[in-house]
């Protein structure tokens, strides 16, 4: 039987379009599996997954291990068709809608009046989903670090400085001292810098800049870290740093630079959040870190 | 001694690394632990934490490693095995039975399902329920940031097949004797309920049950249902369905106070009802209601007792008075007020439950004047910053609403930061009563109370060591019936000192009573 996805990151389709490709199953976890092809690493999703960078999501899936699909098997992509002839598992994306998760195709962005007041809500997230082995503490006043934010947090003022000079070769040097540092399999350092690009990118579309002057800047900083950190998260900082971004990100981004309301802001910030141990969190402390650094240098009031 | 293990090429999620990491943490001689992909940085953290051993070197970036120090090769091993049992947990739960992930499949194992309750964030929450509506399936919609636009499309559609749509931000709902969400343990009975209002309709329905009463349906419509841009299309249809419904034999009507134009139209539907309708539109218009034909309530007690009397054939009167009597009351509210301190004045009301908070301000405000609040009777009444901010004069707060649920459950689930504000204001010198209610029943807290009474505790010793006496007064919202049991509730609050009412409205008047009994001083009269 053929699954039919129901929505695709644009830019997988297009690549899939392409031609015919193989690789094989990366890692498989009850709602995501992850698979190795020629031009990266794309997921699958179960239905209720926010869409992320290069990936579908299936509704009324089993839980992937009960398929079952392990890591290893083969993986074949034909048409608009994935599949992984080993457990009779095939998934077609021509019925799949299209989003563009790319930072730069937010129409519109802007940055609004009251810009410190929305990153004072988005903090306001980010401590009541604190946990003492995140990197909130790097966002949050008068808060105790932990030894992840102990190391990290002489580090960033060079990464603040790398990208105010827009200076390539500091980012790719820089990125690599921030990433892998952390719990989880996306260590918590490589997601405050997913977060990190999202905030600076989006700050600067709002201001204008064309993409041709921010993503050589984000390209560098996730090419730095990726050499640094586990595949997997190697291949979501790749995404990263060509200004891709999760579903829930681009909404939170189009809620933080826009006039939209406080509550739909921290609802928005709230599923952001929510993600994985402390991996949202994280993004968000990323978030408004690249903010804060580089809002005209201005610090919260 | 340090011990490492490593799991080469091993991928685990965040969540089951953390569990790891926090457990490991609380194993009885282990002293540092450290868990995490094998990253340059990860390996610098265990070096700067002591953690470091030279099989160190071999760990690569996509590698799992556990590193603990212990104190002896035993707890070593002790900490290695839970890390394994830990592991292991996680690929039993893979193996676990399969839980129909999607509506069609759940059709698939029962085709006469005929009821849903979706509970997914708001933005994919309309499409859900479009599905269920499709497919002739009444729904129970507990999400909430649902649109106007969209809400008014899906009741539209549910009503033109007759189906309930009940929500959005629907918490409360009995269903042919199946309590959904946050529901209470009541009896059986005839009296049907429709309602705007989540703990308006658990205070109504556990009242009925501890008079003896029972319910036939509860049906909730969500609390923007009587809005202008909705029209009352479900309270219709609720009303529609209880005039059918040969088990009830009463109705009553809960909500804030309608649009206008809506008011009339539903009081219309009532009034042509075969059966006696009770109206609580709470701090509404009585002459309206009663202009109708139609019983009104002063209070969500009161519409228990009157929905009582109307299926007993008595003459439903205004129940406005106390379970313990008239006198009793007032004594202990002149003893309460005698035991405070010169400048104790104002009264705190701290609630779990909106329509609750909302109730006891209207009984209030008379008196009052002023009652600053996160959602206030009077927009100059608003109170900035209420969840970061101090309480100020005579303050309500609502640990419901938006401001304080953001990213956390809601307050009936997780009442801690209530509880905080509870000792938080204990310290005011001019705080002199602490109002709060305790909401128990499916979907709750297993024990609010517990929460509640330490709370009480502690901001009665703040005062006492400052020289001042605290009231506090407290209602329970519940049932015996219910899992964490009223009687247990009572006794709990009760141990702490606190006085517990037996609704929400003789805990609002009790209040009244011991204001009244306060005197003014040197700072001047309290303001009512």
């Amino acid at each position: 039987m053929t699954e039919q996805a129901r929505k695709i990151c644009k830019r997988l389709h297009r690549y899939m379009l392409l031609g015919p490709a193989r690789g094989r199953v990366h890692s498989v976890f009850n709602h995501a599996v992850n698979l190795q092809l020629p031009f990266g690493l794309m997921s699958v999703l179960t239905g209720g997954n926010c869409l992320r960078p290069f990936s579908c999501t299936v509704s009324g899936l089993k839980p992937f291990p009960q398929i079952p699909i392990t890591e290893g098997m083969e993986v074949q992509i034909s048409g608009e068709t994935i599949s992984i002839p080993a457990a009779d598992f095939h998934v077609s994306v021509s019925q799949a809608v299209d989003y563009d998760l790319a930072v730069d195709a937010m129409a519109n962005l802007f940055v609004p009046i009251d810009i410190q007041l929305r990153l004072r809500h988005l903090l306001g997230v980010i401590e009541s989903h604190a946990d003492p082995e995140d990197l909130s503490s790097l966002v949050l006043p008068d808060t105790k670090h932990n030894a992840y934010a102990e190391l990290l947090a002489p580090r960033l003022p060079t990464l603040k400085a790398a990208l105010e000079e827009e200076d390539v070769l500091a980012c790719l040097n820089t990125a690599r001292e921030i990433s892998g540092c952390g719990v989880g399999l996306t260590p918590s350092s490589d997601d405050l810098l997913a977060g990190y690009m999202a905030g600076y990118a989006a700050l600067f579309y709002a201001f204008g800049r064309l993409p041709a002057r921010v993503l050589p800047l984000t390209r560098a900083l996730a090419q730095g870290a990726a050499k640094h950190t586990t595949d997997l998260s190697a291949a979501f900082l790749l995404q990263g740093g060509e200004g891709l971004v999760s579903e829930d990100m681009i909404q939170l981004l189009f809620s933080l630079f826009s006039d939209v309301s406080h509550p739909t802001l921290t609802a928005n910030a709230a599923r952001v959040a929510a993600v994985g141990a402390t991996s949202g969190n994280d993004t968000l402390a990323g978030l408004v870190l690249a903010i804060t650094h580089h809002y005209g240098g201005k610090q919260f009031d | 001694m340090i011990k490492l293990t490593v799991k080469k090429n091993a991928y685990f999620d965040s969540v089951t690394l953390m569990i790891i990491s926090k457990d490991l943490k609380k194993l009885e001689g282990v002293g540092e632990a450290l868990v995490g992909m094998g990253t340059d940085l990860n390996r610098e953290i265990a070096q700067n934490i002591g953690l470091y051993t030279p099989a160190f070197d071999e760990v690569t970036a996509n590698d799992f490693f556990v590193a603990v120090q212990c104190e002896s090769e035993s707890d070593a091993d002790a900490a290695m095995a839970k890390v394994e049992e830990l592991l292991n947990k996680k690929s039993e739960s893979k193996e676990a039975a399969y839980y129909p992930p999607t509506l069609e499949r759940a059709l698939q194992v029962d085709p006469d399902l005929n009821t849903a309750v979706v509970s997914v964030p708001g933005k994919f929450a309309a499409d859900v329920v479009q599905d269920c509506l499709d497919r002739d399936i009444n729904v129970m919609l507990f999400s909430d940031n649902v649109t106007i636009d969209e809400e008014r499309a899906l009741k539209q559609y549910a009503a033109s097949k007759e189906l309930l749509m009940m929500g959005p931000d629907c918490g409360t709902a009995i269903i042919n004797h199946v309590p959904l969400a946050f529901a209470n343990v009541v009896k059986s009975g005839p009296i049907g309920i429709v309602a705007a209002s989540g703990t308006g309709t658990q205070e109504v329905s556990s009242i009925i049950d501890q008079l003896g009463g029972g319910v036939s349906q509860v049906i909730g419509t969500g609390g923007r249902d009587l809005k202008k841009e909705i029209g009352g299309i479900m309270m219709r249809l609720g009303l529609n369905a209880l005039q059918n419904d040969p088990e009830t034999k009463v109705i009553v009507l809960v909500s804030k106070p309608p649009a206008k134009e809506i008011a009339t139209e539903i009081l219309q539907i009532a009034a042509q009802a075969q059966k006696p309708v009770v109206v609580s539109f709470i701090g509404g218009d009585r002459a309206e209601v009663e202009s109708f034909g139609l019983t009104a309530a002063i209070s969500l007690e009161d519409a228990a007792h009157k929905a009582m009397a109307l299926l007993n054939d008595q003459e439903p009167k205004d129940f406005k008075g106390f379970a313990m009597g008239e006198t009793a009351a007032q004594a202990l509210a002149e003893s309460e007020a005698a035991k405070m301190a010169k400048g104790q004045r104002w009264v705190r009301g701290f609630f779990t439950g909106g329509t609750l908070c909302d109730e006891a301000m209207k009984l209030l405000i008379g008196d009052l004047q002023h009652i600053y609040s996160n959602i206030p009777l009077k927009p100059e009444d608003q109170l900035q910053d209420a969840r970061t901010g101090a309480s100020f004069e005579h303050t309500f707060l609502d640990f419901g609403d938006d401001e304080f649920t953001v990213g956390r459950p809601h307050p009936m689930i997780d009442p801690s930061l209530r509880a905080e504000r509870v000792v938080t204001d204990a310290s005011d010198p001019a705080c002199a009563i602490i109002m709060a209610d305790c909401v128990i029943g499916y979907g709750s807290h297993p024990d609010p109370a517990a929460d509640l009474a330490d709370a009480i505790v502690k901001a009665k010793a703040i005062a006492a060591d400052e020289g001042r006496y605290l009231s506090v007064v407290c209602a329970i919202c519940g049932t015996e019936g219910d899992p964490q049991s009223l009687s247990k509730t009572r006794k709990k609050l009760e141990g702490a000192g606190a006085l517990v009412l037996p609704s929400n409205a003789q805990a609002t008047r009790f209040v009244q009573l011991i204001l009244k009994n306060v005197g003014g001083d040197d700072l001047g009269a309290p303001s009512m």
